[in-house]
């Protein structure tokens, strides 16, 4: 890195694009003038609650990236926090590699008095020679924040035999190669396999497949191609589709992320700048775009000026959350006045990973898609699909994990805008869309 | 035998098509042919070390059987045919950033700067599927630290930091493709059966050289 790399300091490198004298004094990334000897980054990560219960100790690690020239370096780690319109509370102690903070006092602060509340808080580092990171970028005007629940039920997920998987309806079918009915593959020796890293279906059931070994974003009807336009794509990259078949797709760009629309008859529109690193997933919200983008790993809207949000906004401004860590998954919805309802946690008898999907289903309650995988006897892992009513999980069925290419994991599900889940495939052969109906599971 | 054919095959695959689709490409000059050999013995090497010396390649390029970059936060020689531009594979990025030892019965571990060319003897496969006489060791997946890896046969890659996501996936470092270089993403190796996870043997603690205090407790927020 000649650089200073700071995720985190987003908003120093979108002042970068405009002030680069002010980008060095703040240590961001853009800052091609920065002298020698400040080659090195500073990055934050972390996990949040989410969703804490009361009473349980609420731990947040905190891992800081400091280098300089290759070296590690020292630095320091302060986190801030507030509940409610009490003042700003800040501890301050050095960085390290298992730097865990308890946030259990201001848990326990938020549900005084109630039966939910939530709280905010700013993470900052500082190395030695007095860069600074902060996540998130907007600090204490937009802080991230996690919610509190006295009532947080616990459902035992009824755990499917490996292999016992439901084999859905391919609706689409591309064999690796190019063309306009193909999919460009990068095999992957001594690297990742590659190939479509995004998709999503709208209300018609079109599908909208983002293609970067071919340079494009192709949209499909029954089978066919019916557009497709020309788009350099980088790993990751995200497409979500509007019901008038507006698709947001965004990419990265160096260390930031280019956002940018394609309208209805496939002509682009200009790219923009935001927020983050890394975007794990793009969704439609109400007509808006919303991003989970990493390290900040929160929910931010594709347009400027949106805060940053712990959960998938809600059309009615509230926020669906979701949560898994330690073997659990817990899920909620946020009310546009910040109170927790429909609150579950979630065990299984075996392994619980990733959530590659959680949305609402438009009726009241949302559908779940769970990584399930073990280790032994025999390696194994499936895709479980969970509705959830209310506090109440009410269907599920298994799916196979048939990737081929390193799909990214949040890529892989879509809730379509037609009420159907779809999954993306991959073989040594092609990629397939294959469509798993939900309406009797409902 | 099975690591030696996988060994020498890579040459002769580099010949080969790397990626199905795309434009043909023009030729360009060697960028190894500027690469230096710049490495010493190496006694405490700390996950934090490894760490540092890895954050470097991010935003380099990537070439099959590479292992030589610069650091300038770009691909210096995209689209280059394999084995002559910038940039390691995912392997050869693992080999030195662990500071994996020269020889088997070398003492100590040896660093390797960036523009030292080197790949190191070892593929994705055998970090997938150790051996005894190997100087790392299969783990399960469910008790890894930052700095160990994932590895398939093909694909190998680092975890990059304790924290993962809410979301349940994990940071990885990895050198990605020839289109992308060296990255960190969010990945779900961990669950993806495929994968195995791998550790270094003999990390120095990271709290060398001053490890009298002992482990330190959660950091109660007022």
């Amino acid at each position: 890195m000649l650089r200073w790399r700071v995720w985190g300091g987003v908003t120093a490198a979108l002042l970068a694009l405009v002030s680069p004298a002010h980008a060095v004094g703040a240590g961001a990334r853009g800052a091609s003038r920065a002298a020698p000897q400040a080659v090195g980054s500073l990055e934050i990560y972390y996990t949040s609650p989410v969703l804490a219960r009361a009473g349980e100790q609420v731990l947040m690690p905190v891992q800081v990236v400091c280098a300089r020239g290759g070296r590690a370096c020292g630095a320091s780690v302060t986190m801030s926090t507030r509940v409610g319109a009490e003042g700003w509370r800040s501890v301050t102690v050095p960085a390290g590699p298992d730097l865990m903070f308890d946030l259990s006092a201001p848990a326990a602060r938020a549900v005084a008095g109630s039966e939910s509340g939530s709280v905010q808080f700013v993470i900052r580092a500082q190395d030695e020679a007095g860069h600074q990171a902060i996540l998130p970028p907007s600090a204490e005007a937009a802080p991230l924040s996690f919610f509190v629940t006295r009532r947080l039920p616990v459902h035992q997920i009824v755990t499917i035999p490996f292999g016992r998987t439901r084999v859905g309806t391919t609706v689409l079918s591309l064999p690796w190669g190019s063309g306009p009915m193909r999919a460009g593959l990068s095999p992957g020796r001594e690297s990742a396999p590659l190939g479509p890293d995004s998709f999503d279906v709208d209300r018609r059931g079109r599908i909208y497949l983002l293609d970067p070994e071919q340079g494009r974003m192709a949209v499909f009807a029954s089978g066919r191609l019916i557009r497709q336009t020309a788009l350099s794509l980088t790993a990751d990259a995200q497409v979500a589709a509007e019901s008038n078949g507006v698709a947001n797709v965004v990419s990265r760009a160096g260390d930031a992320l280019i956002a940018r629309t394609v309208d209805g008859s496939g002509a682009p529109g200009n790219p923009g700048l935001m927020a983050g690193a890394t975007v794990d997933v793009v969704r439609m919200v109400g007509g808006r775009a919303y991003g989970l983008v990493l390290p900040l790993d929160a929910w931010v809207g594709l347009d400027a000026g949106s805060p940053p949000h712990p959960g998938l906004p809600l059309a009615d401004g509230g926020e669906f959350l979701r949560v898994s860590r330690d073997g659990r998954i817990r899920l909620a919805t946020a009310t546009i006045d910040q109170r927790v309802v429909d609150a579950i946690e979630l065990h299984a008898a075996a392994r619980i990973g990733e959530i590659p999907l959680a949305e609402p289903d438009g009726r009241g309650g949302c559908w779940i898609v769970v990584h399930m995988w073990r280790e032994a006897p025999t390696s194994a892992d499936q895709y479980e699909v969970l509705h959830k009513v209310g506090n109440r999980v009410h269907a599920s069925f298994a799916v196979a994990d048939r990737a081929f290419t390193d799909t990214p994991p949040l890529s892989r599900f879509r809730l379509g805008g037609d009420g159907a889940l779809y999954q993306l495939v991959s073989t040594d052969a092609e990629i397939l869309i294959v469509r798993f109906d939900l309406k009797e599971e409902r | 035998m099975k690591r030696l054919l996988g060994w020498l095959m890579i040459p002769v695959l580099a010949g080969g098509i790397l990626s199905i689709a795309g434009p043909a490409r023009p030729a360009f000059a060697s960028f190894v042919s500027g690469c230096s050999v710049d490495q010493y013995t190496d006694y405490n090497v700390r996950r934090l070390d490894a760490q540092a010396y890895a954050e470097v390649a991010i935003g380099e390029g990537y070439e099959w059987g590479g292992g030589c970059w610069n650091t300038n936060n770009k691909d210096d020689t995209p689209g280059q045919p394999d084995s002559n531009g910038e940039g390691p594979d995912c392997s050869g990025l693992v080999y030195k950033v662990w500071e994996l030892r020269g020889k088997a019965n070398d003492i100590g571990f040896t660093y390797y700067q960036d523009m030292q060319n080197i790949h190191g003897a070892f593929t994705s496969y055998d970090f997938h599927a150790p051996v005894a006489s190997d100087p790392f060791i299969a783990i399960s997946k469910s008790g890894m630290q930052y700095m160990d890896a994932f590895a398939k046969n093909g694909h190998v890659a680092l975890l990059w930091t304790g924290p993962g996501t809410a979301a349940g996936t994990d940071y990885v470092l990895e050198a990605y493709s020839d289109a992308d270089g060296v990255i960190v993403a969010s990945r779900s190796y961990r669950t993806d059966s495929n994968y195995t996870g791998v550790k270094r043997e003999g990390w120095t603690p990271d709290c060398w050289p001053n490890c009298q205090g002992g482990p330190t407790g959660p950091v109660t927020v007022p």
